[in-house]
C-alpha cells in the first residue's frame, strides 16, 4: 500500500479528471469546474514536489520507476497544467458548451505525460504516450469554430497516429532483438546489441513518436498547422507541458544508451542532422509568417532543434542542459501564448498585427511578451541565454564545433522575426484602441512565470543543480 | 573606501536609477531625470574614487557551479578598466545632462533617461567584468540597450529600421564571439580573465597555436560587429537615426568602444597569434581608409562624424594589432572625448537649425553659434590630429607602433587615412563656418522657443568636453603608467610625416572649401565614378541587400510558397476527403496530410539507409 504513495501525483490527476467528468455531467457551472481543475492541478503539483525524496516502484518490478528524475519532470508538467488551467478561466476559443470538458481532457493528458516520465517498459511507455496524446486530439476538436475544429484535430491526430505507429514498429524490433520489453533487460544486452545496425534503427523508430511530440524535423509538419488552428488554450498546453514530457522521454532513452560507453555514433549522427534540420527549417520558415501562432509553431520547431543539440551528445551534461532548457522553454513559450490567449480572445486566427500597440492597450501583457520573446531570442538575463549556453557548451565539450556554429547562426537569423513581434507590440500604434483587460489570475501567473524566466537566467544555480541531480538519478 | 562598496556604487547606481525610473516614475519625468542623473553622478564618483585608489586585486564571487566548473562574476581593477570606467561614466553623465536640454520637449523622456541608465549599467559592468562569460552577457546587454536608444523615436520608420539593423548586424559578429568564448572554456576550463592572460599558465601557454588563432579570430569577429569594422560597419552610419546625444554616447565611450575595449582587455591573447594580428591589420586598415573616403563626400554632419568613428576605430585596432596596447587605449580615450564633443556640438546645430545638412547649417549662420563653433573647432582639430590636441598624440603613438618594423603597407595606409581625416574634418568645419554666402537669420528662427543661447544644460557638457578634448593629449604618460608601460618619447623627426599629412589635408580642404573663392566642391567630384562609389558606401550595403538578404528571404519565400501553394493548391483532390471525414464541410484537403506523412517516412528511410550502411 505504501508503495502507492509513489503514484500519488498521477492518482490525483486521474481522480481530478474523474471529478471534473462528474461535475460536468451534473451540469456544474464552468466557474466551479475551473476551480476544481485548479485545485487538482495544485494538489498534483504539491504531491510531485512532496515525492521528490522518494524512490521505488509502485507496481510490478521493472515497469514503472519513481525517482528524482521522474518526480522532477512531473513537477514541471503539473506546473504546466496549472499554468494552462489558470489562463483558461474563460477559454474563449473553445465552444462554450464544451468549456467544462477542456480541463478534464487536459488533466487526463497530464496523467499520461506524468506516466511517460516514469515508464520503464516499452508497452507501458506506449500506453502512456497514447494516454498523453488522445485527450489532446479531442481537446483540439473543441474549437468554437466549425471550420477549424475538424480540420486541425484530424490533421493533428492522423500525423500523431503515424508517429506512434512508427514508435510501436520500433518497439517490435527491439522485442524481436532482445526478447524483452523491459528497459532493464534491454540495457543488460546493450553490449551485444550495439554492433547491430537494426538495433539503432529500432531505437530511432522508437524515438520517432517523441520527436513528433517535440516537433523535431522531420516530424514537425503538424506543428505550424496545429499551432495556427487549434484553440489558443490547447496550443498553450501543447507548447509547454507536452514539450517537457517529450524531452523527458528522450532524455530517458538517451540515458539508457549513454553511459554504456557504446559507440552510438550512428544515433548521434542522425539526431544531429535532425537538430540541424529543425533549427534551420524552423527559423527560415518563420521569417515570412504573418500569423503569430504559426510563427510560434515554427519557433517551436527551431527550439526542438536546440534541445536536440543537448540530447544528441548522449552525455550527462548534454541531457542536463536539455532538461534545464525544457523548463525554461516551457516558461518562455508559455509567456508568449499567454499573450496570444488574451489578445486573440475574439479571433480564431491571430495575425501578428493583432499585437499592434499592445503596450498602450495592456502594458503588463506587452512586458510579458517582451520577456518571453527575449527569452526565445536568447538574450541575457533570461533563461533563454543561459539555457542555450548550457546546450552549446555541452556540444563543444564533445567537439561539435560546426553544430554549435550552425546553431549560433540560426539564433542570429531568428532574431529577425522575433523583432517583428516586438515591433508590433511596442512600435506600432494600436488598431483597436480599447484597452485590453486581463484577469487577476492571468496577471499573477504572468508575473510568476516572468519571474521564473528571469530568475533562471540570473541565478540558474538552483535549477541547474536540480537538473544535474535529476539526470544523475537517470543515469 | 572598500573597493566592493565603490564598485557597487559605480555599477548599481545606474541600475537602480533605471529600475526606479521604469517602474515608478513613468508619470513623473522631472523626478526621473533627477534620479537618472543622480545615478550617473554617483557612478562617476565611484569610478573616479576607484581610479584614485589605483589597481587592486580583483573581486570574485561564485555565481553557480556547473559540474566541476565554477562560473564566477566579479570585478577587475587594473589600469585599463579603471581608466576606461571613468571615461564611460564621465561621458555618460555629460550626455545625460545635455539631454536635459536636447530632449526637454520629448513626451517620453522618462523612457529615454531610463534607457540611458540601463546603457550605462551594461557598459560599466562590461568594463569591470573579471569573467569572460560575464563580459559576454553585458556585451549583449550593451547591444540591447543601444537597440532601444537607436530606435527611440519609433514613430520614424527609419529609426526602427536602423535599430533593427544595428542589433542584427552586431549579433552576426556575436555568433563568432560566442563560439570563441565557448572554445576558451573548452581549452582553459575557466573564464577568469586574469587567469587566461597569465603569461605562464594562461591561454597562450595552454592552447595550441592553431587553436589560439581560431579563438582570437572568432573573438575578433565579435569585435568587427560591435566596433563597426569592415564588412560589418554599415549599421553605424544608420544608427544616427537615434537622438543626437545617443549618437554621442554610442560613438564614443559605449557600444562601438566595447569592441576595441575587449581587444585591449585580451591583448596578450591576440599577441599570441601572428595570423590573427595580420588579419586585424588588414581589416582595420581597410576600414580606416574606406570609412574616411565615405566621410569625404557625406553632406550630413552626423554621417561625417559616423564615418569618422568607423575610421578612427580602425586606427585603434591598428595600434593594438601593431603590438601597442598603449596606443590603442590612448586613442580610445582621446577619441571618446573629442567624438562625444563633436556629436554634442552637432546636436547644438541640429537642435537650432533643425537640419543635418552641413551646407545648410553654414548658410543659415552656423558660425554665429559661437559656443558650438568653438567646440567644433577644438573637437575637429583633435580628430584631424593637429598638435597639441588629444588626437595628435594618440595617433602619433599608433604611427610609431606601425612604424616599428620600418615602412609597411599598413603605415602608408594609416598615413593616407590620416590625410583624409584632416581633409574631411576641415571640410566639415569650413562648410559650417565659411559658407559662400550667408542668409540673414529668418525671424521665425527665434520662434521655436530655443533662441540663440544654448541652455546651460547643453552648454556645460560641451564646455567640459571641450576642455577634456583639448588637454587629453597630455595624459599620455599618465595613461601609460596606468597601464604599467613606460611611455616612449618620440623624436620630432619621427612625428614629421604625420604632421605633414595633416597639414596637407587641411590645406587641401582650405583650397576646396575654405578660401573665399573656393568652389565648395570636393576635389573628388572631378572623378565622378569615385564620388559615386564613396557616396554609396562602396556598395557594401547594396551587396548585402542583393545577396544576403535576398537569398535568405528567397529561401523563406520558397518555404512559404511550398506550404501554401503546393499543399493547399494543386493537391486538393488528393486530400483527405477520401476518408469521408467531414468531406466538403471542413478545409481538410488543405493540409495534405499524406504529403507530410510521406516526407516523414522518406526521411526515416534515409536515416535507416544511413544506419544500415554505417553498420
Amino acid at each position: 500500500m505504501s508503495d502507492l504513495v509513489l503514484f500519488l501525483p498521477e492518482t490525483i490527476c486521474l481522480l481530478g479528471a474523474l471529478m471534473l467528468f462528474a461535475a460536468q455531467t451534473v451540469g456544474a457551472r464552468y466557474r466551479v469546474v475551473w476551480v476544481l481543475a485548479m485545485l487538482a492541478g495544485a494538489l498534483a503539483l504539491a504531491a510531485s514536489v512532496w515525492t521528490w525524496p522518494l524512490s521505488g516502484e509502485p507496481f510490478y518490478p521493472g515497469i514503472y520507476h519513481v525517482g528524482f528524475f521522474s518526480q522532477f519532470v512531473k513537477t514541471i508538467i503539473a506546473g504546466g497544467f496549472v499554468f494552462v488551467a489558470a489562463i483558461s478561466s474563460r477559454p474563449h476559443t473553445v465552444r462554450e458548451e464544451a468549456w467544462a470538458e477542456l480541463p478534464m481532457f487536459l488533466l487526463l493528458a497530464t496523467t499520461g505525460m506524468m506516466m511517460l516520465a516514469s515508464a520503464m517498459e516499452l508497452v507501458t511507455l506506449y500506453i502512456s504516450m497514447e494516454l498523453a496524446a488522445y485527450p489532446v486530439y479531442v481537446a483540439v476538436a473543441l474549437h468554437r469554430s466549425h471550420d477549424f475544429r475538424g480540420e486541425s484535430a484530424v490533421k493533428y491526430m492522423l500525423q500523431g497516429m503515424v508517429a506512434s505507429a512508427v514508435t510501436l514498429y520500433g518497439m517490435t524490433f527491439i522485442f524481436g532483438l532482445t526478447g524483452s520489453t523491459y528497459g532493464a533487460d534491454i540495457f543488460l544486452q546493450l553490449d551485444s546489441l550495439a554492433g547491430q545496425p537494426l538495433f539503432w534503427l529500432a531505437a530511432l523508430l522508437v524515438l520517432a513518436g517523441f520527436l513528433f511530440k517535440l516537433a523535431a524535423f522531420p516530424f514537425h509538419f503538424w506543428a505550424p498547422d496545429t499551432y495556427q488552428t487549434a484553440p489558443h488554450e490547447v496550443v498553450t498546453f501543447v507548447a509547454t507541458a507536452s514539450k517537457v514530457a517529450a524531452i523527458a522521454v528522450l532524455c530517458r532513452i538517451a540515458a539508457l544508451v549513454a553511459p554504456a560507453g557504446l559507440d552510438a555514433q550512428l544515433l548521434t549522427t542522425v539526431l544531429m542532422w535532425m537538430s540541424v534540420g529543425a533549427m534551420t527549417l524552423g527559423n527560415l520558415a518563420a521569417l515570412r509568417q504573418g500569423d503569430l501562432k504559426r510563427l510560434l509553431g515554427y519557433s517551436a520547431v527551431a527550439h526542438a532543434g536546440y534541445v536536440l543539440i543537448g540530447i544528441q551528445t548522449l552525455s550527462a551534461t548534454g541531457l542536463t542542459a536539455a532538461l534545464f532548457y525544457a523548463i525554461g522553454y516551457a516558461a518562455m513559450s508559455g509567456l508568449c501564448f499567454l499573450v496570444v490567449v488574451e489578445v486573440g480572445r475574439d479571433d480564431d486566427l491571430v495575425p501578428i498585427e493583432s499585437l499592434a500597440g499592445l503596450h498602450q492597450r495592456a502594458p503588463l501583457l506587452a512586458a510579458t511578451l517582451l520577456i518571453g520573446v527575449f527569452g526565445l531570442i536568447g538574450l541575457p538575463p533570461t533563461v533563454g541565454f543561459i539555457g542555450k549556453w548550457f546546450l552549446f557548451s555541452a556540444a563543444i565539450e564533445q567537439g561539435q564545433f560546426v553544430l554549435v556554429l550552425v546553431a549560433a547562426v540560426n539564433s542570429a537569423v531568428a532574431l529577425y522575426y522575433y523583432l517583428l513581434v516586438i515591433r508590433q507590440a511596442y512600435l506600432v500604434d494600436p488598431v483597436r484602441a480599447a484597452p485590453l483587460h486581463t484577469g487577476m489570475v492571468t496577471l499573477l501567473v504572468a508575473g510568476a512565470t516572468t519571474g521564473l524566466v528571469v530568475a533562471m537566467g540570473i541565478v540558474p544555480g538552483w535549477f541547474w543543480t536540480k537538473s544535474i541531480e535529476a539526470v544523475a538519478a537517470l543515469m | 573606501m572598500e573597493p566592493l562598496s565603490l564598485i557597487l556604487l559605480t555599477t548599481v547606481a545606474p541600475l537602480a536609477a533605471f529600475t526606479l525610473a521604469i517602474l515608478l516614475l513613468m508619470q513623473q519625468p522631472r523626478l526621473a531625470q533627477i534620479v537618472v542623473i543622480g545615478g550617473g553622478t554617483l557612478s562617476l564618483a565611484g569610478a573616479a574614487l576607484l581610479l584614485f585608489q589605483g589597481p587592486m586585486a580583483p573581486l570574485r564571487y561564485l555565481w553557480f557551479t556547473s559540474g566541476d566548473m565554477q562560473l564566477r562574476f566579479g570585478f577587475l581593477f587594473d589600469g585599463i578598466s579603471l581608466m576606461f570606467g571613468v571615461a564611460v561614466a564621465l561621458i555618460t553623465l555629460c550626455v545625460m545632462v545635455y539631454s536635459l536640454g536636447y530632449m526637454g520637449h520629448d513626451p517620453s523622456k522618462t523612457r529615454y533617461f531610463a534607457m540611458l541608465a540601463l546603457f550605462e549599467w551594461a557598459m560599466l559592468s562590461f568594463v569591470y567584468a573579471v569573467d569572460l562569460l560575464q563580459s559576454f552577457i553585458f556585451w549583449e546587454l550593451v547591444g540591447l540597450a543601444s537597440f532601444f536608444l537607436i530606435g527611440f523615436w519609433y514613430e520614424k520608420p527609419s529609426a526602427t529600421a536602423a535599430a533593427k539593423k544595428a542589433f542584427l548586424m552586431t549579433r552576426v559578429g556575436d555568433v563568432g564571439l560566442f563560439i570563441g568564448v565557448l572554445l576558451v572554456l573548452q581549452v582553459a576550463g575557466h573564464f577568469d580573465i586574469p587567469g587566461l592572460l597569465a603569461a605562464d599558465t594562461g591561454l597562450v601557454a595552454q592552447a595550441k597555436p592553431a587553436v589560439l588563432t581560431m579563438i582570437t579570430l572568432l573573438i575578433f569577429v565579435g569585435i568587427v560587429g560591435k566596433s563597426a569594422q569592415f564588412p560589418l560597419h554599415t549599421w553605424l552610419p544608420d544608427a544616427m537615426e537615434g537622438p543626437t546625444p545617443v549618437s554621442a554616447l554610442l560613438h564614443s565611450a559605449t557600444m562601438v568602444a566595447a569592441g576595441v575595449y575587449l581587444m585591449a582587455r585580451l591583448h596578450p591573447l591576440f599577441m599570441g597569434s601572428e595570423t590573427t594580428l595580420g588579419v586585424i591589420l588588414v581589416i582595420a586598415s581597410i576600414t580606416a581608409l574606406l570609412a574616411a573616403t565615405m566621410a569625404m563626400v557625406a553632406t550630413d554632419i552626423k554621417k561625417v562624424l559616423a564615418y569618422s568613428s568607423i575610421s578612427q576605430l580602425g586606427f585603434m585596432l591598428l595600434g593594438l594589432a601593431a603590438g601597442s596596447l598603449f596606443a590603442g587605449v590612448f586613442h580610445l580615450i582621446t577619441h571618446a572625448l573629442f567624438k562625444a564633443l563633436l556629436f554634442l556640438c552637432s546636436g547644438l546645430f541640429i537642435h537650432h537649425f533643425e537640419s543635418n545638412d552641413l551646407a545648410q547649417i553654414g548658410r543659415r549662420g552656423g558660425r554665429r553659434m559661437r559656443f558650438a563653433t568653438a567646440g567644433l573647432l577644438v573637437g575637429g582639430a583633435a580628430l584631424a590630429g593637429i598638435p597639441p590636441l588629444g588626437g595628435f598624440f594618440s595617433k602619433e603613438e599608433i604611427f610609431a607602433a606601425l612604424g616599428q618594423d620600418g615602412v609597411t603597407i599598413y603605415s602608408i595606409v594609416a598615413l593616407l587615412a590620416a590625410f583624409l581625416t584632416a581633409y574631411y574634418t576641415f571640410r566639415m568645419i569650413f562648410l559650417v563656418t565659411r559658407p559662400a554666402h550667408m542668409e540673414q537669420p529668418a525671424p521665425e528662427d527665434h520662434a521655436h522657443g530655443h533662441g540663440r543661447a544654448e541652455p546651460w544644460s547643453m552648454a556645460l557638457p560641451v564646455l567640459l568636453l571641450t576642455v577634456g578634448a583639448a588637454i587629453a593629449g597630455f595624459w599620455g604618460s599618465a595613461i601609460a603608467s596606468g597601464l604599467g608601460i613606460g611611455a616612449a618619447h618620440h623624436s620630432l623627426a619621427s612625428m614629421a610625416p604625420a604632421v605633414l599629412v595633416v597639414i596637407a589635408g587641411v590645406l587641401l580642404a582650405w583650397m576646396d572649401f575654405g578660401r573665399q573663392s573656393a568652389a565648395r566642391v570636393g576635389f573628388i567630384a572631378r572623378i565622378p565614378a569615385l564620388e559615386k562609389l564613396f557616396n554609396n558606401g562602396w556598395y557594401v550595403d547594396a551587396f548585402y541587400d542583393a545577396v544576403v538578404v535576398r537569398t535568405t528571404m528567397l529561401i523563406a519565400t520558397i518555404l512559404h510558397a511550398v506550404e501554401n501553394k503546393l499543399f493547399d493548391g494543386s493537391f486538393d483532390r488528393l486530400g483527405f476527403s477520401v476518408l469521408g471525414i467531414g468531406a466538403g464541410t471542413t478545409r481538410l484537403q488543405n493540409g495534405w496530410v499524406q504529403f507530410y506523412a510521406g516526407w516523414t517516412v522518406i526521411l526515416i528511410g534515409v536515416a535507416a539507409a544511413y544506419i544500415g550502411m554505417g553498420g
